[in-house]
């Protein structure tokens, strides 16, 4: 298992590849120019501003965006003891944007504010979700069904409030894709600051979730007050995920990639996983977001869609292959 | 000096009560089995033990501490428990899956218990090993040790040689005969009856929540016992090695 270094080798090539996707774009920027403008330098046209004000905020965004699901989807692995389990599969990104949706739609948007008419439709569904599978003791396979029946139900919902409400139609759409084209330095702050939080949150928690990946007869004779324990760690992260969609709408797939490449690379103890699982997260993301700005000629694609083509193989993988053992 | 007490305990699942009114006092430093047919209760009488279950009334009491007043770690560094089935279907290795026992004990300096877990259990050899790569005899021995390390003396396991060959049966009921030898009182339930006899002292029998028989594993097995218990006829065999007779069924 490759374990030391590979923190540093991420963070190093997540800052090279910031630096490629500022360079990429509509408006061809050299790198010398790039690095100019970034160390302060005048250079002539509006490069300045494209770099500054549009492409560095998204670049960061979709970082932190990234780093967040990575660490979601970790703690969401192990508390439910299903290396498929990610908020997107399950519906908590669904349940964040249909609250947003909600909360357009009756009006109180302006009052709540879209992070937390986010938060609390992704908390709702994860305690939905974590009700259904703890109660009847479900399979893994019954966990995912009941997070795909919640996608379904999610999205007709969606689909009903935009013909209710046509003139909103574009916004929650929006949500129903992800984009990162509205990316501010404000929320960049706000990311990078949930990021922190819920990373600091998991790591002093990390030998309570490696116990959660033993059965939970053995984990509670072991200490741990399971069923408390479970539900704090995935409110934690169905409620950083909220923050992404409230800001960028659905992305999926990467909370699931980004701890099971990781883990492969690291194996499962969570105080060597979570740091590079967020950090690949954050590359992920990213480079999906480049390739979607820059893959058209004109205009760009919603990330959702790359995310998906990168994460469904691996899905299909996942399920093909039955059970699966953590590394 | 008693290690276990068990009062006037009501309980079972939400639906399903399994225990009226159960009252049991087992002493320390013995092998106890723990036996009867499937859906007798034995597992679910480990759950109460561990706390994963709560009575409806009556009270389990370790070392005369009502373990409703405990809190879950202070529990855990009080007893150690092997779950049926029990795997490590994650690639940990043999030192973090048996560290994983010392969670309990907050910041503490724990090398030296996971150490001499891992030496009872033989399997020190096998410490830098990935626990999916280790047969299911030496997984046993892992999350025995990793039970061991919680540096409890009374330890609960629930079928822990359920799916071994007779080699590996052998070995781990040598190792917990002889951690009871060093003073661990070891609650083990079993549904062999010969891995009963030859090496529990005392056997507790249950039947649909009630106990049946329970006292010196010699005095508790008898031919009226198998026949209420199991319907089965049975008869003694001599063993020279044992040099005491055994029942065994009657095919």
């Amino acid at each position: 298992m490759m374990k030391k270094g590979l923190s540093a080798t991420l963070a190093l090539c997540s800052m090279l590849l910031m630096l490629l996707s500022l360079t990429l774009g509509p408006s061809k920027i050299s790198l010398a120019n790039t690095i100019a403008i970034l160390t302060g330098q005048e250079v002539g046209g509006n490069q300045g501003y494209i770099i500054w004000q549009l492409r560095l905020p998204r670049i960061l965004a979709s970082f932190f965006s990234g780093a967040i699901l990575g660490c979601a989807g970790t703690v969401f692995q192990a508390a439910l003891r299903n290396p498929m389990a990610d908020p997107f599969i399950l519906g908590i990104s669904s349940g964040a944007s249909f609250g947003v949706a909600l909360a357009l739609f009756i009006g109180i948007a302006p009052l709540l504010g879209f992070p937390l008419s986010a938060l609390i439709g992704a908390n709702l569904t994860t305690l939905f979700i974590v009700g259904m599978s703890l109660k009847r003791k479900s399979s893994d396979t019954t966990l995912l069904l009941t997070g795909v029946a919640v996608n379904y139900i999610l999205s007709a919902a969606m689909t009903l409030l935009m013909f209710l409400h046509r003139e909103q139609y574009q916004r929650i759409l929006y949500w129903t894709l992800g984009s990162f084209s509205t990316s501010t330095y404000a929320q960049v702050i706000i990311l990078s600051i949930t990021f922190l939080l819920l990373f600091i949150l998991l790591r002093a928690n990390h030998q309570t979730m490696d116990m959660l990946l033993l059965d939970e007869a053995s984990a509670h004779a072991g200490g741990l007050a399971v069923g408390k324990t479970r539900l704090l760690l995935l409110l934690a992260g169905s409620a950083a995920s909220a923050i992404c969609v409230s800001y960028f709408g659905v992305i999926g797939f990467i909370g699931l990639m980004a701890p099971h490449v990781t883990r492969l690379l690291v194996g499962p103890k969570h105080s060597r996983l979570l740091l590079p699982a967020s950090l690949f997260g954050g590359f992920l993301l990213l480079a999906s977001d480049t390739v979607a700005r820059v893959m058209l000629p004109t205009g760009e694609l919603p990330v959702g869609i790359i995310t998906s083509l990168l994460g469904v193989p691996l899905f299909i993988y996942l399920l093909r292959k039955g059970r699966y053992r953590y590394g | 000096m008693d290690s276990l007490k068990i009062h006037l305990l009501t309980g079972g699942y939400e639906k399903h009560q399994i225990f009226h009114e159960l009252d049991l006092t087992l002493p320390k430093g013995k092998f106890i089995a723990l036996t009867g047919p499937n859906g007798s209760g034995k597992s679910t009488l480990l759950k109460f033990l561990y706390k994963q279950l709560k009575p409806e009334s009556g009270a389990v009491y370790i070392d005369g501490q009502d373990i409703q007043h405990l809190k879950q770690k202070e529990l855990a560094t009080k007893l150690g428990f092997v779950a049926q089935n029990g795997k490590l279907d994650y690639a940990f290795t043999v030192h973090e899956a048996v560290s994983m026992g010392r969670y309990a004990y907050d910041g503490e300096d724990n090398g030296h218990a996971i150490e001499a877990a891992m030496e009872s259990c033989d399997i020190l050899h096998l410490q830098h090993k990935t626990v999916t790569e280790l047969s299911g005899g030496e997984v046993q021995r892992v999350l025995l040790a990793r039970a061991l390390s919680q540096d409890g003396r009374l330890l609960l396991l629930d079928e822990p040689v359920n799916h071994l060959d007779v080699r590996h049966q052998r070995a781990m009921m040598g190792l917990l005969t002889e951690l009871v030898k060093k003073g661990y009182t070891v609650i083990c339930v079993l549904h062999d009856m010969l891995l009963v006899q030859v090496y529990s002292q005392l056997a507790l029998v249950l039947k649909e929540g009630k106990i049946v028989s329970y006292g010196p594993t010699e005095e508790v097995f008898t031919d009226d016992l198998l026949n209420e218990v199991y319907h089965i006829k049975a008869h003694q065999v001599y063993d020279g090695e044992l040099d005491r007779k055994i029942w065994l069924p009657t095919w």
